[in-house]
């Protein structure tokens, strides 16, 4: 009721007092009650003898119409509304609504994610857009200043990766930063001569040559990327809502391809968000979905019924992103490599990283498939770390002999199985659905760029910045693998 | 039932229908209030903005750090009266200092909780919330100018000139191989006798105080003869910068950071590539959480080289807070 008097008082411009008085809100919904009562406060002293309270808290239930929603609040969901709403046209053109089905955030990869970015990829869509994020987070504070609030300590670590290869891999890794090279990236070579000289604590037996970052690489602290955004998306108007997107209404029409085929048009017109520890479920019209839900996001692709049709169809094409179980460890080890320790990656797939001034470290090692552990739950193996992680570490550091574990944790990957490649853009048959996952352990620091690619793809139709065609959905039914050769 | 669905819109959408109320094609000054002042206020902070240049300033003048702050301009016009010409000057300390973290230190006024006159309206207005951003954009922007390439300047005349023409203009000085320091004069100009060295390569740099950050360092790195750097009190040089230096490591000797705001030990770590380096100033780092700790390990992993660094009374001391804080202000020299 005082929402539609104020539109008229705004459409009208009769009331002033109250356009004038339009009070400000931001922030968590955690001291509702006690804004609620300040705000109380407020309209009382706008309207007098008005006693009634017409609000009341209503603040878990996301709006009934949105322009865009985005399922999966981490950083690449925020990432694209901070890109929809930097890009739209005209201040507040679109609505856009955020669905996370959790606000800690327990489980989300970002959290759990170790934090790196760099440069030595494969392809250069990963390089031009590992770039692109690098000169984002480094004026982070200039993208995601929110007047009044105290600026980012991104906590960046440039001390770069390391990547040694061994004889076998080492005519692909001349030839991978040949490509970076050509990108822009600042990668240089090493002989195991060059390397011993460093990096003294490097044991280069086996290793044949080695790439090393010399700018833009290292890592960071993916909480303040993400509560940056939170901040800076919320400041600019997007709505936020804790709740689980449970099922899409669509409509469907189905038309003939030119060979004669019938194929089945969808529209999402509707998506539902179940509340947080309650059966109530709010019904959503939207024109677009966006599925950044990380490594659930196949889950989300079959909500919408993609990958539901006869195999070998475009229609039976599933999106091919799971939750795959990563480990990483912490130790500690008082003779381990000192200040200068960049990030490293052995050509067995171990590696690690210096955390903080204590001598502490963290790494791990991507599992083989056979290895792979159950995704059901986040259990640390510390099997795994005895068998598979510090026997190829102790033999390339050997101070890494003595250490002690102090701590682990695991997360999910959202692990592409076709080519552990990002999915972007819209899906060809459910046309309103965008995808902006599946980077396979480096979704972190693609963020960035990935929202922006995304954004532009829905405000303008087409890639801006960085074309990133192949990361189409239809590779996959048309089995065009784009593989990134440096996973970690 | 209309009543649910009223109440529905979650926090954020008091914005958003804020805005949306906003008639098109207006600006969003255009719905300001009636209270006079307020509206020259805003109207001149805007136009001041718009037009934003800053008021001739000697560019050695290095003890009126405040003289680009367009509000200056609004102290000497009067045209609010002494109360709040006094919270506008504290305002734009505050938000632009330390609020957005533009200068890097924390000013001592931002730390009073003391609610300023544009912060407190910016709660009421988003009007006043959009213009407190766009004036922070403007001052990006010329950051942003003012370190920008000077690659046309350096294909006439060559790394060395274009350097010391960046160096100058910044404020700064540079000496060239067995010469003399050369600042600018004492009316702004620049000394034109540097123009005959274009084959004279510089051997130092001293940029304390500047304005310099990571795009401008582009100016510097072509200067591979560079033997002595500083970097003093920078209050845009950050980790980020650092990583950027291993294109000198051959040459340099010696970087002063001493009192820079925004440096870290993790951007000190990326020093390694400066194996040459025989002395490092590293004092009086706010932003470095270890000082004692952290020296000795840049020691450690720059063992040739004479680390200068945080007095080793300084970790003792009870409260660190007591430091002084406003490094980004640069003391007259
Ligand atoms: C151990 C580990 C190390 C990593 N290291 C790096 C690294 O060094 N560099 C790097 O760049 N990347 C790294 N990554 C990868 C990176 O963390 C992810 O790629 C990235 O965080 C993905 O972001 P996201 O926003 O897509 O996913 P998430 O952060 O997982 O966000 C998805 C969100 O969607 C929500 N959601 C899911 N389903 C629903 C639903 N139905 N309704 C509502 N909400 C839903 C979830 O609650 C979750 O919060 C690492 C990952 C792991 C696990």
């Amino acid at each position: 009721m005082f929402r539609r008097m104020l539109r008229l008082g705004w459409g009208r411009g009769q009331d002033l007092s109250v356009r004038r008085l339009s009070i400000r809100k931001r922030g968590s919904t955690l001291d509702w009650n006690g804004r609620v009562s300040e705000f109380k406060k407020k309209i009382r002293s706008i309207l007098p003898g008005e006693d009634r309270n017409p609000l009341y808290d209503t603040s878990h239930l996301p709006p009934e119409r949105c322009d865009v929603v985005i399922v999966g609040g981490g950083v690449l969901g925020l990432s694209v509304a901070y890109w929809l709403k930097k890009l739209e046209k005209r201040q507040g053109a679109i609505r856009v609504l955020v669905v996370e089905r959790d606000h800690t955030y327990s489980q989300a990869s970002t959290g759990l994610s170790v934090g790196g970015i760099r440069q030595q990829f494969s392809l250069p869509e990963n390089i031009q857009l590992s770039l692109f994020s690098a000169s984002f987070l480094r004026n982070i504070n200039e993208h995601l200043a929110v007047v009044d609030d105290p600026p980012l300590d991104l906590k960046f670590n440039p001390l770069g990766y390391l990547l040694l290869a061994s004889e076998k891999g080492a005519a692909t890794m001349e030839n991978n930063v040949k490509v970076q090279r050509q990108e822009g990236a600042k990668v240089c070579l090493m002989s195991p001569e060059q390397l011993r000289n460093k990096f003294p604590w490097i044991n280069t037996e086996g290793v044949a040559l080695a790439s090393y970052g010399m700018e833009n690489e290292g890592w960071f602290d993916p909480w303040c990327l993400l509560q940056g955004l939170r901040r800076k998306v919320q400041s600019m108007g997007v709505f936020f809502c804790q709740g689980e997107v449970t099922r899409f209404i669509s409509s469907s029409s189905s038309m003939k391809n030119t060979s004669g085929e019938e194929v089945n048009l969808k529209r999402i017109y509707e998506v539902h968000v179940k509340m947080d520890h309650s059966l109530e479920y709010q019904p959503v019209e939207c024109a677009l979905v966006i599925n950044a839900a990380g490594a659930w996001s196949g889950q989300i692709a079959e909500l919408a019924g993609i990958g539901k049709g006869p195999l070998g169809t475009l229609q039976g094409t599933k999106l091919p992103v799971e939750p795959r179980k990563r480990y990483v460890y912490l130790w500690h080890c008082p003779q381990g490599p000192g200040l200068e320790a960049p990030l490293v990656s052995d050509s067995s797939g171990a590696y690690f990283r210096r955390e903080g001034l204590g001598n502490n470290y963290i790494g791990g090692r991507s599992p083989t498939e056979e290895e792979e552990p159950d995704p059901k739950n986040l259990e640390v193996d510390h099997g795994f770390f005895q068998d598979k992680v510090w026997p190829p570490l102790a033999q390339r550091v050997p101070a890494f002999e003595t250490l002690k574990v102090r701590s682990a944790w695991a997360g999910y990957y959202d692990y592409n199985t076709f080519d552990q490649n990002g999915v972007v853009g819209p899906h060809p048959l459910v046309m309103n659905m965008y995808f902006a996952t599946g980077f396979s352990g480096h979704g972190l620091q693609q963020a960035p760029g990935v929202g922006r690619a995304v954004a532009e793809m829905v405000l303008e139709g087409h890639f801006q910045t960085i074309d990133l065609s192949s990361f189409f959905f239809s590779r996959f039914y048309l089995g065009e693998k784009i593989q990134e050769h440096i996973i970690i | 039932q209309l009543h649910i669905h009223l109440a529905q819109v979650p926090l954020p959408a008091e914005r958003g229908c804020h805005r949306h109320a906003t008639p098109e094609g207006k600006g969003p000054l255009q719905d300001l209030g009636e209270n006079p002042v307020f509206q020259s206020l805003v109207l001149y902070f805007h136009s001041s903005s718009l037009t934003f240049s800053p008021p001739p300033r000697p560019i050695w003048d290095l003890s009126s750090d405040c003289s680009e702050c367009p509000l200056v301009g609004l102290e000497r016009k009067n045209i609010l009266g002494e109360q709040s010409l006094h919270l506008v000057a504290a305002i734009w300390n505050g938000s632009t200092r330390s609020i957005h973290g533009l200068g890097g230190a924390v000013a001592p006024e931002g730390n009073q909780k003391k609610k300023t006159l544009l912060q407190f309206l910016a709660g009421y207005f988003y009007d006043v919330e959009y213009l407190r951003e766009y004036l922070l954009q403007n001052q990006m922007l010329l950051l942003h100018k003012k370190n920008r390439s000077l690659a046309h300047i350096s294909e006439n005349y060559g790394p060395y000139i274009t350097g010391a023409f960046f160096i100058l203009h910044l404020g700064g000085a540079v000496r060239f191989q067995n010469k003399e320091w050369i600042r600018l004069n004492k009316r702004g100009q620049f000394p034109l006798e540097f123009l005959k060295f274009q084959k004279v390569p510089i051997e130092a740099v001293d940029a304390s105080g500047c304005d310099i950050n990571y795009e401008g360092l582009d100016n510097l790195l072509p200067l591979k003869e560079l033997q002595s750097l500083s970097l003093q009190r920078c209050p845009y040089v950050d980790d980020w910068c650092l990583n950027r230096l291993y294109p000198l490591a051959n040459s340099l000797q010696e970087l002063s950071l001493a009192g820079c705001p925004r440096i870290s030990e993790r951007g000190l770590a990326s020093l390694h590539h400066l194996q040459n380096l025989r002395r490092l100033d590293i004092s009086d780092l706010p932003a470095v959480s270890n000082p004692g700790l952290t020296q000795i390990l840049v020691e450690e992993m720059l063992p040739n080289c004479k680390v200068v660094g945080a007095d080793w009374a300084q970790d003792l001391k009870l409260e660190p807070e007591d430091q002084p804080q406003d490094r980004a202000n640069p003391v007259p020299t």
